[in-house]
């Protein structure tokens, strides 16, 4: 028989497999009969109360329910061959107890000890076959996001996982609210694929690009602010290839899987959450500017009447953006509701929220109003449907700021003191005033549906199937607007509306929309081998598909003020662009169990995408990972330890190019010819019909451990990642009629490095008890090989600050010096100026190379609850330009001060030196403080179970070395892969809030 | 029924369903290779025309355009920073790129610098390309096509802006050329255009046929002309000059149609928020040519500037009335009186330049002189300054008078910064040719 007889039979088969699996799909409800039924309660061994997040599960068969409010659970379809029944939960060992049917029905009660090792929590992500995590051979993080929202003023996806992922670190751009944040596992796998790991909710796979706003010449909004962080239960976070591999080739920069609250069995919850609070920048957060008194300022009364009847020589001061109308309090006010409750048969999720966030800007702000509601319904014990539908109306005004001289910080930070500038400029604004920089107008909006639905499917108790669709859909409308000016009048610059004249009027509408499609289908096949040997065989499918088109139109000379409509406009114009990649993947996996302690899985998926060159169609990525529950052995004895599980995994993933990256192509343009304007060609894209995924190979090794009944819980991860054929984006040669870069797979890029929770219980008394967390990650990221011998690749935003070198970080800071004499004298030209050193000079990476998060959390009384949690991340440099630009104005004390070095003076305000301004950006934050108290509630038992109010504080301080106000800044925006530069944008804000939290 | 079923199932041995397991991923890439084929992955971008499609002879307009279209961008782009560059113009602006490139002291990472180069390289390489494909289009009909002209003579521009402006410059990643090597491609290439539109000329009797071919011959005879200059050949120079009738003018054309369409002048030069100033150097001398308000401006850095008005070779020019640069003003790229300033030079101190001299010196106001030798011939520099201000010519004639010992760069302190001038004097290779030219 030839390899494809052969290979089409096996289709055939594959095919009447899947045809079979549907058609038992109909049949299974009546099938569900013929079994037995156990009912049951699960308790906390300690305090006996209900383990209401619970889930038991026959032993030997994927058959199981969830418990109730009160613990209790009835689980049908049970083989009459059963024996054992299992309970886990999150937060405890997991529980094993033997029963017989009689009767065909069983009663089982199932107590649970608690343990932060939480050995049998299921994990969803990454993983199939048996998805407790003691099987699963990779660390998964594990937020549980209703707790850290309980004790927190936090706004966004974002704010919930900073700190609390070892591995994941969080660059914010801006401390403008609706602003995006980087994300990056485990270092920078790519130079160019993106570093930010991939998102699904509940499965399907979600857009994390900007929601489309309008140009503010730096920061950019974020789709993932769309979601509401009160619907999350917990967030997942796989870290790199060697988890990641079931995702194929989208996933080496890890995945993060948000997974939404459900329904539970009982009476219906309700819950409801007022939160009211404000944000501000300190006023010890902004610099001083310097001004010295020279003959011809004080004579200048109208352009300088800060130096009114001063002397010359007499120095004065002024504290930036500290009139009333520069900034303001931004307040925030978020509510929230939420119910939820279910039977055997059925369950429901349902919330909603409205939440309004103000800037510090006056012209920022961040509202959401969000719908929820998650369905669940279980016909029978073989089949279940499960549907998500998120609807989410996002709207954010964002400042001009960051890279343009109509932005109010650099406005500020450059103007001399005392100076009084023209129109639109002011007193202490030397390109902008307040009242003026806050007339603009960016505003994104856009709605946002995200509907998954699932069936799982058992048509025999050692079969599973699930198949999983999903869509989310984001429709964005953005607008900038000008109002017509008097004549004469021209606040803006032209660069602020896309170099078209704003003067008159001037309006821009865009319409973004991205869509990404999502199918999935996997199997499971569960096979006790022997007494010992448990077999689970996956197969799956993934199929996605995502489309982004935006058109845009621009109108000028708008008539009259209050018209914001293109068709009004005198002049108009318009714009498109449009993107389009599909993938589609298979896996297999065989993951077998020795005794419930010792899993061995291997897993290989093949991929093709529609981006990969035209010489490529599919890539495959194997898996295989080792979990060993060693405690559980006979011969473990180590005193004080409750379990120890030791964990091996190795794989691989991709990261596919842009979608359109593999194509040369040209377009078209327009041209002036005396007859008036036609068509034109223009070269487009150079392209690489070669090009191919990157591919991240992964070895991870680490343990669990839980001690002295789970008072002490140790959580370590060695991991080393490389990535092969990395994408780089070579400089298309000018001279070849093409421009800008290329996609070459070339590079080989390291990372490697530790993690470590370490958690403790140090005091646990009835009225008072302490929580301890520690989070360590470290991470050693380096450029390995260019694949050829080309040069460093130099760049940078203000100066040649940034490279991408042989032997050293990705985005590694690099400055230049002057030239010093051999005596260590300052070198001067003949025009007595200092001259720069052409030698570059390393300084470290842009990247926190060292993190530490360190929580606690003290209950006294069962009543109160005190919170705290410090963030450290260090080893990183950061391009302090605000310092850089303020020293070479002349502004800053260093350089005014009468008694300062005149050759350091020289050096500081010399442009070309970046030496003394690319600085360590060390840094640690008090991120949040609170305190939680349960509100004595006996009288109104009637109508809330439950009512705890929180005060909370975000941001409250820092302490750092680093010359700026806070180096946790990226003017570039939280998309910007590599680019770091502390410029013209808002710090982390300080927020204040207080909740109350209501159950009933 | 469950049980028989399960049993079913369950009869097969475990190597049987790993195998199965297994056989499943061989599936997966067959299914994979179908699916390849099919439509699940096929993406398409509606914006782009693929390279094969560039042989379709209904696409000769479009390329042809093409090549008119990035030329009048690139022109645009180095009239304006070859100003900056000599001592036409300087910036009061905030942006680092913009600062280093205006104190003449920029590397190849600079921006300003990078983006002269590419609008250069896509106008020169875009005219190589159309030739060819046209050439396939057409085949032995090319040799009398107006559009194969078309393309040789605005391609040879560019070499000429390449080689009078640039230190050296690569071509289709090739190694580094000298900027007298690109001058001489460029008169190769109007020669070419020469030929082939007097071809056009011979074989058409149509009056509108053979003004376009004359507009074609003239424009490649006044370039030709200029880039021989450059080259020191002055009597091949002359020679060329002389082929120009009286009144000729070639215009790079702006319209408001598009931002690219615009004049990139404007920008800079408006009165609202200007951020490019006339230079001491030609501040103050009250002369039509290269007019000036009469009080400043606050440029983006909030340092008093004067934005240049519509100069002398900008259409719409007027002695009488002050007129400003705008969006839709065309520039004169190839000029009768070029020809003229080309005939004297290469002439040299003779009455007739004398003459010459002193009928420019009444456009602009100033009484003649009686001038020999090398003050004849620095007054017919100055003069050549101020007729063809921003025009794109300065800075490829202050090379060239560097190279004859005469030093016209802008040196000392700059007119509004606190710093001094650097030592560029010509556009450099940018970083990205240097790190993407394997020749380089």
């Amino acid at each position: 028989m030839s390899n494809e007889k052969s290979a089409s039979g096996l289709a055939r088969r594959w095919i009447t497999a899947m045809a079979i699996t549907a058609t038992a799909s109909l049949l299974a409800i009546p099938l569900a009969a013929q079994t037995g039924t156990i009912t049951g309660r699960v308790t906390d061994a300690a305090t006996g109360a209900p383990v209401v997040n619970a889930q038991v599960i026959v032993v030997g068969t994927t058959i199981g329910a969830a418990v109730d409010d009160d613990g209790r659970f009835r689980v049908t379809g049970v083989p009459a061959t059963a024996r054992q029944i299992r309970a886990r939960s999150i937060g405890y060992q997991p529980s094993t107890a033997s029963f017989t049917l009689v009767g065909g029905t069983a009663t089982v009660n199932l107590t649970m000890n608690a343990s932060a090792a939480a050995l049998d929590a299921v994990v969803i992500t990454g993983a199939v076959g048996d998805t407790r995590r003691r099987a699963i051979g990779n660390a998964v993080s594990t937020v549980n996001v209703g707790e850290v929202l309980g004790r927190s003023s936090l706004s966004n996806i974002t704010e919930v996982l900073q700190a609390k992922t070892p591995g994941l670190t969080l660059v914010p751009g801006s401390g403008s609210v609706g602003t995006s944040t980087n994300y990056r596992l485990r270092g920078a796998g790519s130079l160019y694929a993106g570093n930010n790991p991939t998102i699904y909710v509940d499965g399907v796979r979600v857009s994390a690009r900007s929601q489309g706003n309008f140009n503010v010449f730096g920061q950019e909004t974020s789709s993932l602010d769309a979601i509401n962080p009160n619907d999350i239960e917990s967030i997942e976070v796989i870290k790199g290839p060697a988890a990641a591999t079931l995702y194929g080739a989208e996933a080496a920069a890890g995945v993060i899987q948000i997974i939404t609250k459900r329904g539970k069995p009982g009476k219906v919850r309700w819950e409801g959450r007022y939160e009211i609070g404000s944000s501000e920048w300190d006023d010890d957060l902004k610099p001083v500017n310097y001004g010295v008194a020279t003959a011809a300022r004080i004579a200048d009364t109208l352009g300088h009447p800060g130096y009114k009847g001063l002397q010359v020589g007499d120095i004065i001061s002024h504290r930036v953006m500290t009139e009333p109308d520069a900034l303001r309090k931004g307040g925030m006010q978020k509510f929230s509701l939420s119910a939820s409750g279910g039977s055997e048969r059925y369950n429901f999720f349902v919330s909603g929220v409205q939440s309004r966030e103000e800037g510090v800007n006056l012209n920022n702000f961040a509202n959401l109003v969000g719908l929820r509601g998650n369905f669940s319904f279980i016909p029978s014990d073989k089949l279940n449907f499960s549907t998500n539908i998120d609807y989410s109306k996002h709207h954010v005004r964002l400042p001009l700021n960051d890279n343009i001289a109509f932005g109010l910080i650099i406005s500020s930070y450059l103007a001399t003191p005392g100076r009084k500038y023209n129109y639109p400029a002011g007193l202490n604004y030397f390109t902008i005033a307040p009242e003026v920089a806050n007339t603009y107008d960016n505003q994104t909006r856009s709605d946002r549906f995200i509907i998954g639905t699932s069936a799982d499917y058992r048509p025999f108790s050692w079969l599973t199937n699930r198949f999983r669709v999903g869509l989310d859909l984001n429709v964005g409308r953005a607008e900038l607007y000008f109002p017509p000016q008097a004549p004469g009048i021209n606040p803006f610059s032209a660069r602020a509306s896309f170099e078209l004249d704003n003067t008159k009027g001037f309006l821009a509408q865009g319409r973004p929309l991205s869509q990404d499609l999502t199918f999935n289908y996997d199997a499971t096949a569960t096979h006790e081998l022997s007494n010992n040997l448990v077999s689970n065989a996956s197969v799956g499918a993934q199929y996605l598909s995502n489309v982004f088109r935006r058109t845009d139109s621009y109108g000028q000379d708008l008539g009259a003020a209050g018209i914001r409509s293109i068709s009004r406009a005198a002049v108009t114009s318009s714009g498109e662009s449009f993107s389009e990649q599909k993938s589609l993947g298979f896996y297999v996996q065989e993951q077998l169990a020795w005794s419930d302690k010792l899993f061995l899985t291997g897993a290989v998926r093949v991929d093709n995408n529609s981006a990969f060159g035209s010489e490529l169609n599919r890539v495959f990525y194997p898996k295989a990972s080792l979990s060993y529950v060693i405690s559980e052995e006979p011969f473990f004895t180590l005193p004080y330890v409750d379990n120890l599980r030791l964990r091996l995994a190795w794989g691989q993933a991709g990261n596919s190019p842009g979608p359109f990256d593999a194509l040369q192509s040209y377009t078209t343009s327009v041209v002036t010819l005396p007859t008036g304007s036609a068509s034109a060609l223009r070269y487009g894209s150079f392209g690489n019909p070669d090009l191919k995924p990157e591919r991240g190979t992964e070895i991870e090794a680490g343990f669990e451990t839980s001690a002295l009944n789970g008072r002490m819980n140790v959580d370590f991860t060695y991991y080393n990642k490389k990535t092969k054929d990395a994408l780089l984006p070579v400089d298309v040669p000018p001279s070849s009629g093409f421009a800008g870069t290329r996609l070459v797979n070339l590079g080989e890029i390291g990372n490697s490095g530790i993690e470590l929770i370490f958690s403790a219980i140090p005091v646990q008394m009835k009225s008072v008890s302490v929580e301890t967390t520690v989070a360590l990650s470290t991470n050693k990221n380096e450029l390995l090989s260019f694949g050829d011998d080309r040069n460093p690749i130099i760049f940078g935003s203000y100066a040649p600050s940034q490279r991408y070198q042989v032997g050293y970080p990705l985005g590694g800071m690099w400055a230049q010096r002057v030239r010093y004499n051999e005596d260590g004298s300052l070198f001067k030209n003949a025009n007595g100026q200092p001259v720069i050193d052409p030698e570059h000079v390393y300084m470290g990476p842009s990247a926190p190379s060292r993190e530490a998060a360190f929580s606690g959390t003290i209950r006294l009384f069962e009543r109160v609850r005190l919170y705290g949690l410090l963030d450290h991340k260090a080893g990183n440099y950061q391009f302090n330009v605000k310092d850089w630009r303020r020293d070479r104005s002349g502004l800053t004390w260093e350089t005014v001060n009468p008694a300062a070095d005149p050759n350091e003076v020289l050096v500081r305000r010399f442009a070309s030196q970046t030496f003394l301004h690319i600085q360590p950006a060390d840094f640690t934050k008090l991120r949040d403080l609170s305190v939680s108290v349960d509100l004595p509630i006996s009288g109104l038992k009637r109508y809330a179970e439950r009512a705890t109010l929180t005060a909370a504080g975000h941001n409250l301080k820092i302490w750092t070395k680093y010359g700026g106000a806070d180096p946790e800044l990226n003017f570039n925006g939280g998309n910007s892969t590599f680019n770091r530069n502390d410029s013209w944008t808002v710090p982390m804000t300080k927020r204040y809030s207080l909740s109350l939290s209501v159950n009933f | 029924m469950d049980g028989p079923d399960d049993e079913a199932v369950l009869t097969l041995t475990f190597g049987e369903l790993l195998m199965r397991a297994l056989r499943g991923i061989c599936v997966g890439a067959m299914v994979l290779s179908a699916a390849a084929c099919s439509d699940l992955l096929d993406v398409s971008d509606p914006g782009s025309i693929q390279g094969e499609q560039l042989s379709n002879p209904t696409l000769e307009n479009l390329i042809v355009n093409g090549v008119i279209g990035e030329f009048q961008v690139a022109y645009g782009s180095y009239t304006l920073w070859g100003g900056v560059l000599s001592d036409e113009i300087f910036t009061d602006h905030t942006n680092v790129a913009v600062r280093e490139f205006s104190l003449h002291n920029f590397i190849d990472l600079n921006d300003t610098n990078e983006g002269v180069y590419v609008n250069l390289q896509r106008t020169r390489q875009s005219a190589d390309d159309a030739s060819g494909r046209l050439k396939g289009m057409l085949g032995a009909a090319a040799g009398s096509s107006l559009n194969v002209a078309r393309v040789y003579a605005y391609g040879a521009y560019a070499y000429v802006l390449l080689g009078e402006g640039f230190c050296e410059a690569p071509v289709n990643v090739s190694a580094p050329l000298s900027s007298d090597d690109l001058l001489r491609r460029g008169i190769a290439r109007f020669d070419s255009a020469i030929t082939v539109a007097s071809a056009y000329r011979a074989g058409t009797t149509v009056a509108a046929n053979i003004a376009a071919a004359t507009d074609i011959i003239n424009m490649s005879n006044v370039g030709a002309a200029r880039a021989s200059l450059k080259v020191g050949d002055l009597a091949k120079a002359r020679a060329y000059a002389m082929l120009v009738p009286a009144g000729y003018e070639k215009l790079v054309l702006y319209s408001s149609n598009s931002v690219r369409e615009n004049n990139p002048v404007h920008r800079p030069a408006r009165t609202a928020d200007p951020f490019v100033g006339i230079h001491p150097t030609f501040l103050g001398l009250n002369d039509p040519r290269l007019p000036a308000l009469p009080t400043a401006r606050l440029g983006l850095n909030s340092n008093p500037i004067f934005p240049p008005q519509r100069p002398l070779m900008y259409a719409g020019w007027s002695a009488a009335a002050l007129g400003t640069i705008d969006i839709t003003t065309h520039i004169k790229v190839a000029t009768h009186l070029e020809a003229q300033y080309v005939i004297a030079e290469a002439d040299g101190p003779v009455a007739s330049t004398l003459a010459f001299v002193n009928a420019r010196r009444a456009v602009g106001n100033q009484a003649p002189v009686d001038l020999s030798g090398a003050g004849l011939m620095a007054e017919l520099r100055n003069q050549r300054a101020r007729d063809f201000f921003l025009t794109g010519q300065r800075l490829g004639d202050l090379r060239r008078y560097l190279k004859a010992g005469i030093n016209l760069f802008p040196s000392g302190k700059y007119p509004v910064f606190p710093d001094f001038y650097g030592e560029n004097k010509c556009f450099i290779v940018p970083l990205s040719e240097k790190a993407g030219n394997p020749n380089y």
